[in-house]
């Protein structure tokens, strides 16, 4: 039934840059993630995804179904934003969220802490790194 | 006998005749030398009070020239006028009636009167006047009144009469005391001649006809009177001495006129001396033998020399005889000669009468010795140096005066010739003996010291009235010394007086010059002036820098009232604000304000306001400087100072959006290109297992072995080298947004700290580094870390590899700044590109790859950005020493 578990759970991957989304989606297949794997192509997306919710997103399942991949320089409504409004509403307040972003700037990784992601990592991305965080999250209840 | 007797009585007759007129004879010239030498002591006594007077005269016709002064007059003990200003100089009021009064009671009371004629607008001050020397406590000799034109009253005017009273008190006070001297003198000379038996009085007079000098007290000042006046006149006119026989009042009377030169030359009479001989006297003593007593005298004796001759006959010879003997002795002069009496018959009567006669001429005699002796007396006594000389100029006679003079005793001065004390004596005696008097106001005497005193001399004619023939000359002088001393004194008040008026001339003119700068100054200044009126506004007068900004014409200006009519003011509150603030602190400096000109636009200036006083009113002496241009220029500045921040901070934006969008590309170049790596790894093992000829797999496995490995490497460091640098240029974006955030720094620790990052680096390359005592300082901490890190980088990454590796840290204080050096031996900086090291993106060396090349850029930044700064000494191939300055922490 872990693997049941590991299925419920959706690796949702933040990011206007179709190449490093990709990039991602290839090293979970390489590396044998099984989870299904979906791409919002901004934070507006995101923000629709989550507080416009379907079927998918009943409040009941949020909390417990998702691992988020958030880039920060996104249009629309960037990354810390999302963040923010995440963990602002109760319901998406648990959704782990996994900074992945070219910024290295302290200020904002702070910024991230501060507001309750989960790790943070830069690209171009460490594959080992970015594998060990997602495969603890997606292995958490 | 009987005609003996007869000749011995016409003998005696004629004998006592003779001898009779003869002292009538004497006792006349007697007089007349009496009469000489008290012309000669008036003469000089006249002379010197005429001059003293013309000196005086002179005196006041200088000192009416003085600034301010209308007229002066001089006035002796009893008010009578002796000098005043000539008419043509002064301002005088014509009603001074009361000015002898005023005079005579000031000479009285010792005190000054000041009286004010406001309608001729003179003020006038009564002063007394004293002896020289004798200003306190003496009874003045007379007073001077001095008239001062009256400008404005105050305590200046009297200070002004006070001062001009004192010059004026010591001037004429000096020679009015030589007048004063010179007529006690008159009167005592006058006293003592008087005191001469035979001499019933002696008067002085002066050529106005009053009296100056009395044998007798009381009478100076009185006119002349009844037949005097006709006789002074004519003495006035004629200069001739008279005499006037007035035997119904016993007396006969001599004038004696004293003649001086006036200034032209011209003799004038001075004084006339009237001497009134007593006729009574003279013929009580000498008229026995002549006159109508002489007459009855004469019979008796006739008479009774008859009776005697005719009744006793020989028998009285003897006494006849002796009587002729004494007769004779008489005749030889001897008067003690007494005739034996004998009995009370005629003989004894006449002898008694002959007793009598004889000691009568002998009272006579006696009389014209004591005269004599007095003569001598007044010679002695003479306060003048009297000097008789002969025609050849050798002395014959001094007085005491002279020798004191000159310091010779009478006696040796008496044998010398004049020419010993009296250098031009031969000029002195032509002219007497030309003229018969020669006047010379100032000559030399030489003393027997050598020394020059200065005189004034005269020199009369000596003759004798019986014998009229010159026999020598009077000469007498007087020390003028004195008299020169306050000429000289008074030549230096006048002096100083110029002075003081030059003083005051040139600071009049100093003022003048000072009104001109000023008023040049106000009329050409380019800012604008204004004076204005305090109490209201009213405008007295603007610079054309005024006319010129605010577009006023000055006339349509002047007169009219800042307050009500032209304000520059834009409104009341500001302009009632800015006075109050004024009249608070009397002036105003810079004070920003708008001013409003004619045209109704408003300029930015600096408003500066004096207060100052002006014909009793406050004044305001306003300066206004147009700052608007300036005010403009430093608004531009202001705009483009934001303009360039907002720009730094868009170029840095700039910066930090483009390094981060670059890399999102680069990201993708990296991912897949070890995709494509891994997809070439997994094409590699899947051509193993494909068939084909060995040519094909020759060229394929060279392709994968030799061709696309180092392809793949050259794309992977090119990435890498772009990420560094776009990593750095976030880095130095991100330094210009950092807030800074100053507070004391343990530099010593936080150095520690940069160490300890680096120590794997510092131990694998053996490199030794050293901290020594490091002063605190102020800064950002984070800051201050970034730029030691990368300078500690640096010198970890430009160490030179043939010698041990070396880091220095030293710091120290320089006065409000902590200094640090951090020094190694490293490659070092080339000079000419040691400036460059600080630019964006400049590497020294191009075939070491690592770091991206910003390293000194981002230094420079984080030093300036926390108030340091940063500079470098380097040689190379020896080492290089950063210095950082940061300021010192206070303890």
């Amino acid at each position: 039934m872990r693997d049941g578990l590991e299925m419920e759970k959706t690796i949702l991957i933040v990011e206007d840059d179709q190449g490093h989304a990709d990039l991602i989606r290839k090293m979970l297949v390489r590396s044998g993630i099984k989870a299904p794997v979906r791409h919002l192509a901004d934070g507006q997306e995101a923000l629709d995804f989550f507080f416009d919710p379907g079927p998918e997103t009943s409040p009941d399942k949020v909390a417990k179904g998702f691992v988020v991949l958030l880039d920060i320089r996104m249009p629309k409504v960037n990354g810390i934003e999302v963040l923010d409004c995440l963990k602002a509403s109760s319901i998406t307040r648990d959704v782990p969220v996994v900074m992945v972003t070219t910024t290295d700037d302290p200020t904002e990784m702070d910024k991230c802490f501060a507001l309750g992601c989960r790790d943070y990592v830069q690209k171009p991305v460490d594959d080992a790194k970015l594998l060990g965080i997602i495969k603890e999250l997606l292995e958490v209840s | 006998m009987a005609s003996f007797a007869l000749l011995a009585m016409v003998g005696f007759y004629y004998l006592t005749q003779s001898e009779t007129e003869r002292l009538r004879q004497r006792y006349y010239d007697d007089s007349s030398h009496i009469a000489q030498i008290v012309r000669d002591q008036f003469f000089e006594v006249y002379r010197d009070v005429e001059d003293a007077s013309l000196f005086i005269s002179q005196l006041v016709n200088e000192l009416v020239r003085l600034e301010g002064i209308s007229h002066v007059e001089v006035y002796d003990r009893y008010g009578r006028l002796s000098t005043q200003t000539h008419m043509e100089n002064t301002g005088r009021p014509e009603d001074y009636s009361l000015h002898s009064s005023y005079a005579e009671k000031v000479a009285e009371t010792g005190k000054d009167i000041h009286m004010e004629h406001i309608p001729e607008r003179i003020y006038e001050v009564v002063a007394p006047l004293f002896m020289a020397g004798d200003e306190h406590g003496g009874k003045p000799i007379g007073a001077v009144t001095i008239g001062i034109k009256l400008v404005r009253k105050g305590p200046e005017l009297d200070e002004k009469a006070k001062m001009l009273t004192d010059i004026i008190q010591l001037a004429v006070g000096k020679s009015a005391s030589h007048l004063e001297i010179e007529r006690l003198y008159v009167d005592s000379i006058t006293r003592r001649l008087g005191n001469i038996k035979g001499l019933a009085s002696l008067i002085v007079y002066d050529n106005g006809l009053k009296v100056m000098a009395h044998s007798e007290p009381g009478h100076i000042g009185e006119d002349a009177s009844g037949d005097t006046v006709p006789r002074l006149r004519q003495v006035l006119e004629s200069h001739e001495e008279q005499n006037v026989d007035a035997p119904e009042e016993k007396t006969m009377l001599k004038y004696i006129p004293i003649v001086l030169s006036d200034e032209e030359g011209e003799d004038y009479v001075a004084a006339v001396v009237e001497m009134s001989v007593d006729l009574e006297y003279i013929e009580g003593t000498v008229g026995v033998v002549k006159g109508k007593m002489s007459n009855v005298a004469l019979a008796i004796i006739c008479g009774t020399m008859l009776a005697i001759w005719w009744v006793l006959r020989g028998v009285v010879v003897r006494p006849i005889m002796q009587m002729a003997e004494l007769t004779e002795a008489v005749a030889r002069g001897d008067l003690d000669v007494k005739v034996e009496r004998r009995g009370n018959d005629e003989l004894g009567q006449l002898a008694e009468s002959f007793n009598k006669m004889t000691d009568e001429i002998r009272d006579s005699r006696d009389e014209l010795v004591s005269a004599r002796n007095f003569n001598q007396d007044v010679l002695s006594s003479l306060y003048e140096s009297l000097v008789v000389v002969s025609n050849e100029g050798h002395v014959m006679m001094v007085n005491e005066a002279a020798g004191e003079l000159l310091g010779y005793t009478v006696d040796e001065l008496s044998k010398v010739h004049v020419s010993t004390f009296l250098p031009v004596w031969d000029d002195v005696l032509s002219e007497a003996r030309v003229r018969g008097i020669a006047v010379f106001s100032e000559r030399e005497f030489v003393t027997s010291a050598g020394r020059t005193i200065p005189v004034s001399v005269s020199a009369s004619e000596m003759s004798s009235q019986s014998m009229g023939e010159i026999f020598g000359f009077v000469i007498v002088a007087s020390d003028i010394s004195d008299r020169k001393r306050a000429e000289d004194a008074l030549r230096e008040y006048t002096r100083k007086l110029e002075a003081y008026t030059a003083e005051l001339v040139e600071a009049d003119q100093k003022m003048r010059e000072s009104e001109e700068r000023f008023r040049l100054a106000f009329e050409t200044g380019p800012d604008p002036i204004m004076l204005t009126r305090m109490r209201d506004g009213k405008y007295v007068d603007v610079n054309n820098g005024f006319v010129e900004m605010m577009g006023y014409p000055k006339e349509e200006v002047i007169g009219r009232s800042s307050y009500k009519d032209i304000s520059l003011w834009p409104d009341r509150e500001a302009r009632d604000s800015f006075l109050m603030e004024i009249e608070k602190v009397g002036g105003q400096k810079n004070m920003p304000m708008p001013i409003v000109l004619r045209d109704g636009s408003a300029r930015e200036c600096l408003v500066s306001v004096s207060v100052f006083e002006l014909g009793g009113e406050a004044h305001l002496l306003t300066l206004i400087r147009d700052i608007s241009e300036l005010k403009s220029a430093q608004r531009d500045r202001d705009i483009l100072n934001e303009q360039l921040i907002e720009k730094n901070r868009e170029l840095e934006q700039l910066v930090y959006v483009s390094s981060h969008d670059l890399r999102s590309p680069l990201v993708n170049v990296h991912g897949f290109s070890r995709e494509v790596e891994m997809d070439f790894d997994a094409l590699t093992k899947l051509l193993d297992k494909v068939k084909m000829s060995k040519v094909q797999r020759d060229e394929i496995e060279r392709i994968i072995n030799e061709d696309i490995p180092p392809s793949l490497s050259y794309i992977k460091s090119s990435i890498s080298k772009m990420d560094q640098q776009l990593k750095g240029l976030l880095k130095l974006s991100r330094l210009g947004r950092t807030e800074v955030n100053p507070r004391k720094l343990d530099m010593e620790a936080l150095v520690h700290d940069v160490i300890n990052n680096f120590s794997f680096r510092i131990k694998e390359e053996n490199v030794k580094v050293e901290v020594t005592g490091l002063p605190a300082c102020v800064a950002d901490e984070g800051l201050v870390f970034q730029a030691v890190s990368n300078i500690v980088d640096n010198a970890l990454k430009y160490m030179e590899v043939s010698k041990r590796g070396r880091i220095t840290v030293s710091g120290w204080e320089n006065e409000d700044r902590a200094v640090y050096c951090i020094r190694d031996n490293g490659m070092g900086i080339r000079r000419d590109y040691q400036e460059k090291v600080f630019e964006i993106f400049h590497r020294l060396t191009p075939n070491i790859t690592h770091g991206e090349g910003l390293g000194l850029s981002i230094v420079q930044k984080a030093v300036t950005k926390t108030g340091g700064k940063i500079w470098l000494e380097s040689e190379e191939g020896k080492g290089s020493r950063f210095y950082i300055s940061l300021p010192v922490a206070k303890a």
